[in-house]
């Protein structure tokens, strides 16, 4: 029986292998700073929670992963409740069409 | 080899050509602490100018994790070996507190990638920045592994004979990257063909192609591997800042009238991480002083946005906000001993500082310079300092503007105030 690919030794030239190393820190610290963060560009907790759902933003969906949804809703909210979220309006002057190729 | 003096490391240094300066400099900001890696701006870049054939591995723009990724595989703590080799234990950096000198940082007191290439007498003598040239594998797969914890979480049975597999718990964070158009650049110093330059009206630089005879020498000097090889057409590229963009002159972009338009990955950015602009530059290579400029402001006057490895000595024009939640000594190893006093700033930042970091993406035109008109104390928030400390933030209904090139004001942000949601249970507690 061959040998189990999980157990191979990692190949020299294997692109797929790790080259760094993990270092301590504070993956809590992390989500605290990112909704902080967005809250001062007026993300609300839904927006935020959204933001933490979606797989394709690899940051807060890896965190949700790790605290699972429902701390990860607990955790947003208590900084929220903590900082609040900042209102802000933007005006780009004229207004921007954002696909000019098509038209105004 | 000729001196030059590097701002950066505020000293002079050795570098292969005589110190000669553009008017004006092409730089950004990224902050690093709002990105949450949705990857726009890659494929922004990528859909833009590598989607050709002989450009799959080639990423002008990409965002890796660290501390577990890069692209190339390792291209930091390879380059950071070198250069410990060549000077063990001297890799580090001085005083930070000397009026007397202009070091903005800190002194760096180790070996550039040039003196260190002097002090190994490499040959030949096209190689004149210490340097290695990536294996093909080591472009393939970017972010392949970087970090496992996202997607759905598959447990071991989930499907037949599969395991469950490891994920990170500790922090990570990460590295939006483009060339940094250098004022002392390592591709450029290497060329044998001189077919690499920089423009003299806005420092970007370029790989003229007809020049080119794709030696590599320009990939294995650039220490952060920004000069990428093409096969198909044996010539080395690179990022070209979107120059017809930065000049104006790109007839899909929103300004008509000529006023220059943000990059490619910066106008496409979601979590509106990245500003650029250009800075006057004077004949000694100094930036003018530009207190109303937001680049000027964030990173000579206010100094939070920070080089990436100033120590490696090309005076990179690209800047980070640091990371807030990232232990120091990683980032100081990455952005010099400027970090804590970033850091510090940024935490908590006052009502100016606060009122600049909302023009990020507010228009895509680029800023050349701000205002901001104060308004009265709107409120008061807790925010976490680096330590884990709260501490208390007062908010102002002041609003920043922003003009283009012409002078024309292009975009304008009011802070209004800060809003709490109330709990649901307490929704009906007047």
């Amino acid at each position: 029986m061959s040998e189990h690919p999980k157990d191979r030794p990692a190949e020299p030239e294997d692109p797929f292998k790790m080259f760094a190393g993990g270092v301590e820190g504070d993956p809590g610290l992390m989500l605290d700073c990112l909704v902080e963060e967005y809250s001062r560009m007026g993300y609300d907790a839904d927006d935020l929670i959204a933001l933490f759902d979606n797989p394709e933003f690899l940051a807060t969906h890896g965190l949700r992963n790790l605290f699972g949804p429902e701390e990860t809703r607990e955790r947003v909210q208590a900084v929220l409740a903590r900082c609040g979220v900042l209102r802000v309006t933007v005006t780009a002057l004229p207004p921007e069409n954002p696909f000019p190729c098509h038209g105004s | 080899m000729p001196d030059v003096y590097n701002w950066q490391l505020g000293r002079r240094m050795s570098y292969p050509f005589e110190e000669r300066h553009p008017d004006r400099q092409f730089a950004f900001v990224f902050n690093i602490n709002r990105c949450i890696a949705c990857q726009t701006c890659s494929m922004a870049c990528k859909s833009t100018w590598t989607w050709s054939r002989g450009q799959e591995f080639m990423w002008w723009n990409n965002v890796e994790t660290k501390p577990y990724g890069g692209y190339p595989h390792g291209w930091d703590s390879k380059l950071l070996a070198m250069l410990e080799d060549v000077n063990p234990g001297g890799q580090t950096w001085g005083y930070q507190d000397d009026k007397e000198h202009e070091w903005p940082y800190g002194s760096f007191e180790g070996l550039t990638i040039f003196e260190a290439a002097e002090r190994r007498r490499l040959e030949p003598q096209s190689s004149r920045a210490l340097g290695y040239l990536p294996s093909e594998a080591e472009w393939r797969a970017p972010n392949m592994h970087e970090e496992v914890a996202h997607g759905p979480v598959k447990k071991q049975g989930d499907r037949p004979g599969s395991v469950e597999l490891p994920e990170h718990r500790v922090w990570y964070f990460y590295l939006q990257r483009i060339c940094n158009h250098c004022t002392y650049p390592g591709c450029l110093s290497a060329c044998p063909r001189q077919a690499i330059y920089k423009r003299p009206e806005d420092g970007v630089v370029l790989i003229d192609q007809s020049r080119c005879r794709g030696y590599r020498k320009c990939v294995e000097a650039c220490p952060y591997k920004k000069s990428m090889y093409r096969p198909t057409t044996r010539t080395s590229e690179k990022c070209i800042a979107c120059y017809p963009r930065l000049e104006g002159r790109d007839q899909a972009a929103i300004t008509p009238d000529g006023t220059p338009v943000e990059t490619r990955c910066m106008s496409a950015c979601v979590g509106k991480i990245r500003m650029q602009g250009l800075v006057k530059i004077d004949a000694e290579g100094k930036w003018q002083k530009e207190s109303e400029h937001p680049l000027y402001y964030l990173i000579r006057e206010r100094k939070i946005a920070l080089p990436l490895y100033p120590q490696f000595g090309t005076e990179p024009n690209g800047f980070y906000i640091p990371p807030r939640w990232v232990p120091r000594k990683y980032l100081e190893q990455m952005f010099g001993p400027g970090v804590k006093d970033a850091i510090e700033q940024y935490s908590c930042p006052d009502r100016e500082l606060l009122a600049v970091l909302q023009l990020f993406r507010a228009t895509q035109r680029v800023l050349f310079r701000f205002e901001v008109e104060k308004g009265p104390k709107v409120g008061e928030v807790e925010v976490t300092m680096p330590d884990g400390r709260k501490k208390t933030q007062v908010i102002f209904n002041d609003t920043a503007r922003g003009f283009d090139a012409k002078g024309e004001e292009v975009a304008r942000v009011t802070i209004e105030e800060p809003t709490w949601t109330l709990p649901a249970e307490h929704l009906n507690s007047i």
